[in-house]
């Protein structure tokens, strides 16, 4: 289903599609938005930006031409550096002046890609394939690939996802790398890819050295952030492989690490908040004061690590499946590399706060329910994804459904 | 439907054929067995992990252990029951993580449930891959991967170390479960692979080779432990070994027999220990001695499994292991390594029995000798564990039994001698400072001096020596087996 939405001038018009990878990405950003939303009440500029930024994530889910999509996309990075930003503390704002850096140096090349393309091929909407020159797709992908956090062009991740405020970091992590990996995906949808050895080889580092920072790094949102960007990499890993199964795998990937993610940094969050504690150090019996946030961190860890049967499982061995069956050993041993990266940068986490002694006793403090109910929920999300992922109108479907009209 | 289909996910199925119930009945009455066990096994005052409830925790460790064992039964009937591969992970890998918290609830157990969870998570990635290559249409790396992934279950021999950290730290009930009931859905994983028609030959032949050296070194290495449940854990490697052998050389249907006998008699003899340690408050050889006395159905039931372990050939248990033995014949090489194997098993279990249960008694210290009330239940426990082994058979193969039993006493009668000086050369105490400190590398911490010093240490006392018993084995059955 399409509607067009504005026509600027003839050839370039603002155009709306409704397609199951779109439905996917949308409902996602809706059902994640939902679980952000309780918590302190952070003034109205807060407010009002994240029900901005909400608009401009579906408008990124929706958009049904190449315009559109960067229209939203660049929209959505400037909306969301002052949430960055809100604690305005100078790290804070350091960190910001990084973040637009980095997302402006992606937006140059987006922009330079799309006048390549436009020029070639005129409007490109989503629907039919297009003939464009290898130049503007390399640009495109590149700019995409700041947003979806490959290395080398990483950096505001970490820097940016630990200093915002931690509904904001959820949303990052859980969105907004994501809305990187979407537009490559979009990009595959109509564009014939030149050889993608080197989006394979770059996304393969990206896993395997973010892992391994992730399990150096004490700073708990800090380590959150670099498991984002070694988990992110997935997607694009499985995008370069070019075989329909690992494809929707990777479209599957972005909603199940969403809901992770974003559950484990409102947990982190509700430790910063509760305990006063932001590093992983000081965990010692973090569970028997907050037994139930723990609880949803463990479910969320091992969800993320990949213990069947929660939802990470499902988008490993999807993309794995794809994997084997185009022979891409060399993804595939990436893969269970980055799961084994998962578990050494999240269990020692786990273990620390249900088994060593805590560095002072206490009461009980779990959050009240309001904050609590969000991360449980997310811990559910992980559970019912994982067992139900065969169930029709489940992402797993969507995803499916969204590689077959991409082919591969 | 095999069950070596890749299987599709967030599809659940199972299949039912005799090799699953095989499985699964040793699975439930073992079970049994053991919660009938638990019910008064866990609460003494130093019967395994109990230091630890003090630590706080609602239910104490009996609930905390119940709570653990009974879904890890149920993971255990999952894996026996899947009906596809996928399936078959899912509860595999559910099994490892709660087999972890079986292990931590063990006394000073942390390190052997930490190393646990790691092989079994890598086990896991392992097999992971394999199904996966499988899937993919590479039939013969998938099946080496899936042989590696279940070999790390079933402590086979390259990939065995954490089997003894972890069966001789666990509470004995967890124990017996994990000697008994784990390793065999391990065991189970490469039975299938290996009866699958599209497994290469070659991989017969590896199972085998490993199974075979795996007997011989487990069992050298259970004769000179001070520590009985070490013992028993070294003696699981060396009879997961005599199975895999058997799977290996094609008697399947004696090893799925010799499955049923170790998991039954492994079991009692776990659970026997834990009641020994119940009352006496130890697992050292050294402090236990004449208890037939005052233990003596625990007594009994110990030396019935013994001798079922060893292969006594009034019961039917003794059949399995023939088969084995009969499957090996015309090749006298590991003939020779399987009789070493059947011997060490014999001087094992002698050991055992002798140190623990004959010899002057040595009266327990007043202050532990608390828990007699739950001997009627420990008991139990062991007789429903024991039930499987209760099955009396005509005699077959006496002569090799007499053999092997000859054989045994001398190894043991041996080891008695000169055995406490193993290793043979004594590795002198390392002057201090004489490590290199090594730059460390960038991001890294470095490494304490004396941290550096004792891990040299540990590995020239324990490790290189056990290296190179291992070592000497395997070349010896590589060698003999050409």
């Amino acid at each position: 289903m399409e509607s067009i939405l504005f026509e600027i001038v003839p050839e370039l018009r603002l155009h709306l599609r409704f397609d199951a990878l779109g439905v996917l990405f949308s409902a996602t950003a809706g059902i994640l938005w939902l679980l952000v939303l309780p918590g302190p009440r952070r003034g109205r500029r807060y407010e009002a930006l994240l029900a901005l930024s909400f608009v401009l994530t579906l408008g990124v889910g929706t958009a049904g031409n190449l315009l559109t999509l960067l229209m939203f996309y660049e929209l959505l990075s400037l909306a969301a550096w002052p949430l960055i930003i809100h604690d305005e503390t100078a790290e804070a704002l350091a960190a910001g002046r990084r973040y637009l850096a980095y997302v402006l140096t992606g937006a140059a090349m987006l922009l330079l890609g799309l006048a390549v393309v436009t020029l070639a091929a005129g409007d490109v909407g989503f629907g039919t394939r297009v003939e464009v020159p290898a130049l503007g797709i390399v640009l495109l992908l590149a700019g995409f690939s700041v947003k979806a956090a490959l290395l080398p062009v990483h950096g505001w991740v970490p820097q940016a996802h630990p200093i915002a405020p931690a509904p904001i970091s959820a949303l990052l992590s859980g969105l907004m790398v994501a809305t990187g990996s979407f537009g490559m995906i979009r990009l595959i949808q109509v564009m014939d890819p030149p050889p993608l050895a080197i989006l394979t080889g770059v996304s393969a580092l990206t896993v395997v050295l973010a892992g391994v920072v992730a399990t150096r790094t004490d700073h708990l949102k800090r380590r959150l952030a670099w498991s984002t960007i070694s988990q992110m990499a997935y997607v694009p890993l499985a995008i370069s492989v070019l075989d329909r199964e690992a494809l929707a795998g990777g479209i599957v990937h972005i909603t199940h690490h969403a809901f992770m993610k974003g559950g484990l940094f409102l947990c982190a969050g509700l430790l910063l908040h509760h305990l006063g504690i932001r590093h992983v150090s000081r965990m010692g019996g973090a569970a028997r004061r907050m037994p139930w946030t723990m609880g949803a961190f463990t479910l969320l860890s091992l969800g993320l690590i990949g213990i069947p049967p929660l939802s990470g499982f499902v988008s490993k061995w999807v993309i794995g499946a794809g994997m084997a069956q185009a022979g891409a050993w060399i993804p595939l041993t990436v893969l269970l590399t980055g799961a084994l990266l998962a578990a050494l940068y999240l269990m020692p986490i786990v273990h620390t706060a249900w088994f060593d002694p805590p560095p002072s006793e206490g009461p009980q403090v779990d959050p009240p329910p309001p904050t609590l109910i969000p991360v449980l929920a997310a811990a559910a999300i992980t559970i019912v994804l994982g067992i139900g992922a065969a169930l029709p109108g489940f992402p797993l479907a969507l995803a499916r459904a969204a590689a077959r009209g991409i082919g591969g | 439907m095999s069950p070596l289909t890749p299987g599709s996910v967030g599809r659940f199925t199972f299949t039912v054929d005799s090799v699953t119930i095989h499985f699964a009945s040793l699975t439930v009455l073992i079970g049994i067995g053991v919660f009938v066990f638990a019910l008064r096994g866990m609460s003494g005052p130093s019967g395994g992990g109990t230091a630890r409830a003090a630590g706080g925790g609602r239910g104490g460790t009996r609930g905390r252990f119940l709570l653990t064992a009974l879904p890890t039964l149920g993971a255990v009937l999952g894996v026996v029951f899947a009906g596809d591969l996928l399936t078959l992970f899912v509860f595999f890998e559910i099994l490892a993580l709660l087999g972890f918290f079986l292990v931590r609830q063990g006394d000073g157990a942390r390190g052997a449930a930490i190393r646990y969870f790691w092989t079994m998570l890598v086990g896991g990635l392992v097999l992971l891959a394999g199904i996966l290559l499988r899937g993919g249409g590479a039939s013969g790396p998938g099946s080496v991967l899936l042989l590696l992934g279940f070999g790390v279950k079933a402590g086979m021999l390259p990939v065995h170390g954490w089997l003894p950290a972890a069966h001789s730290k666990a509470p004995a009930p967890a124990s017996a479960l994990l000697s008994g009931v784990m390793i065999k859905t391990g065991i189970y994983g490469i039975f299938r692979v290996l009866t699958d028609p599209a497994t290469p030959e070659m991989l017969h032949a590896t199972v085998f080779t490993l199974g075979l050296a795996g007997a011989a070194y487990g069992a050298l290495r259970a004769l000179v432990q001070s520590d009985a449940k070490r013992l028993l854990a070294w003696s699981s490697v060396s009879q997961v070994g005599v199975i895999l052998t058997g799977i290996g050389a094609g008697a399947w249907e004696g090893s799925l027999q010799h499955v049923m006998t170790h998991a039954s008699a492994k079991a009692v003899l776990f659970l026997a220990v834990g009641a020994v340690a119940l009352r006496h408050g130890t697992v050292q050889l050294a402090g236990l001695g004449g208890l037939w006395r005052t233990m003596p159905v625990t007594f009994a039931l110990s030396l019935f499994a013994g001798l079922a372990l060893m292969g006594f050939p009034l019961l039917r248990a003794s059949a399995g292991k023939a088969e084995i033995h009969h499957a090996l014949e015309g090749v006298p090489s590991a003939e020779a390594v399987f009789f070493l194997a059947s011997a060490g098993t014999v001087a094992i279990l002698l050991k055992l029995i002798a140190e623990v249960f004959l010899g002057p008694a040595r009266d327990p210290d007043p202050a532990t000798r608390a828990s007699e009330i739950g001997g009627a239940l420990t008991a139990l426990g062991l007789i429903i564990a024991a039930l499987p082994l209760l099955h009396p058979a005509l005699p077959t193969d006496m002569p090799y039994f007499v053999a092997t039993f000859g054989a045994g006493t001398v190894l043991y009668l041996t080891w008695r001698r000169w055995g406490p000086a193993w290793p043979p050369v004594r590795i002198p105490s390392l002057p201090s400072g004489w490590t290199v400190p090594l730059p460390a590398p960038p991001g890294l911490p470095a490494l304490p001096e004396a941290r550096l010093q004792r891990a040299v240490e540990r590995y020239a006392r324990e490790i290189a020596p056990n290296l190179a018993l291992l070592f000497v084995v395997l070349l010896a059955v590589v060698f003999v087996l050409r």
